[in-house]
């Protein structure tokens, strides 16, 4: 789907608790020591 | 600007969507101001100076590259001038005997930090990218505050991806009202898969590889593959929050991978990872010098034009990444072998076993395993040149 | 598109990617051709610029999506060519 067109309302919330679990998924789960990115600098 | 969890970048960001949809005037002009806070905020004054300085010299360049008196010089000037600085900028970091040249000289010293801060190699692939646009497509030319969030925007200013000109010249036209809720949630989607590519898989994978604050040095093949696993995670990873980030502000921000590890050929991978370079080269160096050398060589010659222009186009690549000899070489190396996949992958299909099921079955569980194999071997061999110990 | 220059594209289509059996659709495009890769799309374009007598800019042969943009591009050529 087109980010053009609108959805239904049901592709919706399954979109928001997708986005939800993988939010879910990075505060629990995620490390932070190393915040730069390595490719940096080209 | 480094990093994807500074609560200042997400502020600018949130606001930006908010405020870029209730525009009533242009909407490349409301990114173009609100970018400049964007770029004040997060990189400071001097870097917003140097931006807005830079912009204007291209677009004057650009304004005159369209007089009629003055195209040809400044067409010249317009490819010439962001080609030198480019040049004097990859000099300055690669070259060892730049350095201590720089250290005794503040001036360039201090000059040579504003185009690094500015992640000048991919603002001049921005600048090619339009200079190719206005001069030879006939678009319209950008006021300079729209040029400047064109070339610097400070969502992908520190590692791109390279945005197209013509998309971000839509801006202007795409005023249609979108779902807010699908907009929004499309872009949290990609945000978050970035937030766990970036701190969940690439730093596990970091920390099991090459340890808590360890060194990304490949000793071994295997260093290299996990390396190679890595980057993706890490770039990927930015550029889906800096999609994410886009789609909120309505600011055209290319995909830059599209599951690369999938791909069952050398030339499918690359047109995968980091897909924003791979396209600037195929529509600025490739593809015009392709079309230039079948129509002198004729059709017959064509596979050969199309190997032929694989050569400067991969030459770039390397160039571009480090400004050395062994790089340029290591792109030659590359172009040779993506050369021989794509001939050989030719012949094979010319055989009529190929066309069964199961050798397209087969192609499709190898193909990937042959890929990750001499890709990783590609990047085992220029690893040292491309991150010196 | 008459039918005998449909013919005369399907034959250009089954010649380089090598595919005898091919029926060109409008929708078709390189996912659809395992050998119509980004090195053989420029020299598709070439083969239909020799074929047909047009010629095509690197903005027309980077935006060519599938065999519908194609035809079109090519009817709106000749007519160009025509009107010329």
């Amino acid at each position: 789907m087109s980010i053009n067109e609108n959805p239904a309302p049901r592709r919706l919330v399954g979109l928001a608790i997708i986005v939800t679990l993988k939010l879910l998924l990075f505060v629990l789960l995620g490390r932070t020591e190393t915040l730069h990115f390595v490719y940096a600098g080209f | 600007m480094g990093s994807c969890l500074d609560i200042h970048f997400w502020s600018i960001v949130a606001l930006a969507a908010l405020v870029m949809r209730a525009l009533p005037v242009r909407r490349t002009i409301g990114f173009g101001l609100w970018n400049l806070l964007g770029l004040a905020v997060l990189g400071g004054w001097q870097l917003t100076a140097s931006a807005l300085v830079v912009t204007g010299i291209y677009w004057s360049l650009l304004r005159w590259s369209q007089r009629t008196r003055y195209a040809k010089l400044g067409t010249w000037a317009a490819i010439m001038v962001p080609g030198l600085i480019f040049v004097a900028t990859k000099i300055g970091t690669d070259w060892s005997i730049a350095h201590s040249w720089l250290n005794d000289h503040p001036q360039a010293l201090l000059l040579h930090r504003v185009f690094v801060n500015l992640a000048y190699s991919y603002v001049f692939l921005r600048m090619i990218e339009m200079a190719h646009c206005v001069i030879w497509k006939a678009m319209p030319l950008l006021d300079p505050l729209s040029t400047a969030g064109y070339l610097f925007p400070f969502h992908m200013i520190f590692a791109g991806p390279v945005n197209l000109y013509q998309d971000h010249l839509k801006m202007n036209a795409s005023l249609e009202r979108r779902d807010p809720w699908f907009v929004a949630l499309n872009g949290a989607d990609q945000i978050a898969t970035g937030l766990i590519y970036k701190y969940v898989c690439a730093e596990y994978l970091r920390i099991a590889c090459f340890g808590v604050g360890g060194r990304l040095i490949s000793a071994s093949w295997i260093d290299t593959a996990a390396l190679i696993v890595y980057l993706f995670f890490d770039f990927a990873g930015y550029s889906r929050i800096m999609l994410g980030a886009g789609m909120w502000m309505g600011v055209p921000t290319p995909v830059n991978f599209n599951s690369p590890f999938s791909a069952t050929t050398i030339t499918d991978f690359f047109t995968r990872w980091h897909m924003s370079l791979g396209a600037f080269i195929q529509r600025n160096i490739f593809m015009p010098l392709q079309m230039t050398l079948v129509r002198r060589w004729g059709v017959r010659r064509a596979a050969w034009a199309g190997v032929a222009a694989l050569v400067p186009a991969w030459a770039f690549v390397g160039l571009w990444h480090r400004f050395s000899l062994g790089c340029m070489v290591y792109g030659l190396v590359f172009a040779a072998v993506v050369a021989t996949d794509k001939l050989m992958r030719d012949r094979v299909l010319r055989q009529s076993w190929s066309q069964s099921a199961a050798a397209a079955w087969t192609a499709r569980l190898l193909g990937p395993v042959y890929v990750f194999v001499v890709v990783t071997t590609m990047l085992h061999i220029v690893i040292t040149e491309l991150m010196p110990a | 598109m008459t039918s005998r220059d449909t013919a005369r594209l399907t034959n250009i289509f089954r010649t380089l990617f090598n595919q005898p059996e091919l029926q060109l659709r409008d929708d078709l495009t390189a996912r659809d051709v395992p050998t119509w890769d980004s090195l053989n799309h420029v020299n598709l374009m070439m083969y239909v610029e020799e074929e047909f007598g047009v010629r095509f800019s690197t903005g027309e042969v980077s935006s060519m999506q599938n065999v519908g943009d194609l035809k079109r591009l090519i009817d709106a050529k000749a007519v160009t060519k025509q009107a010329a």
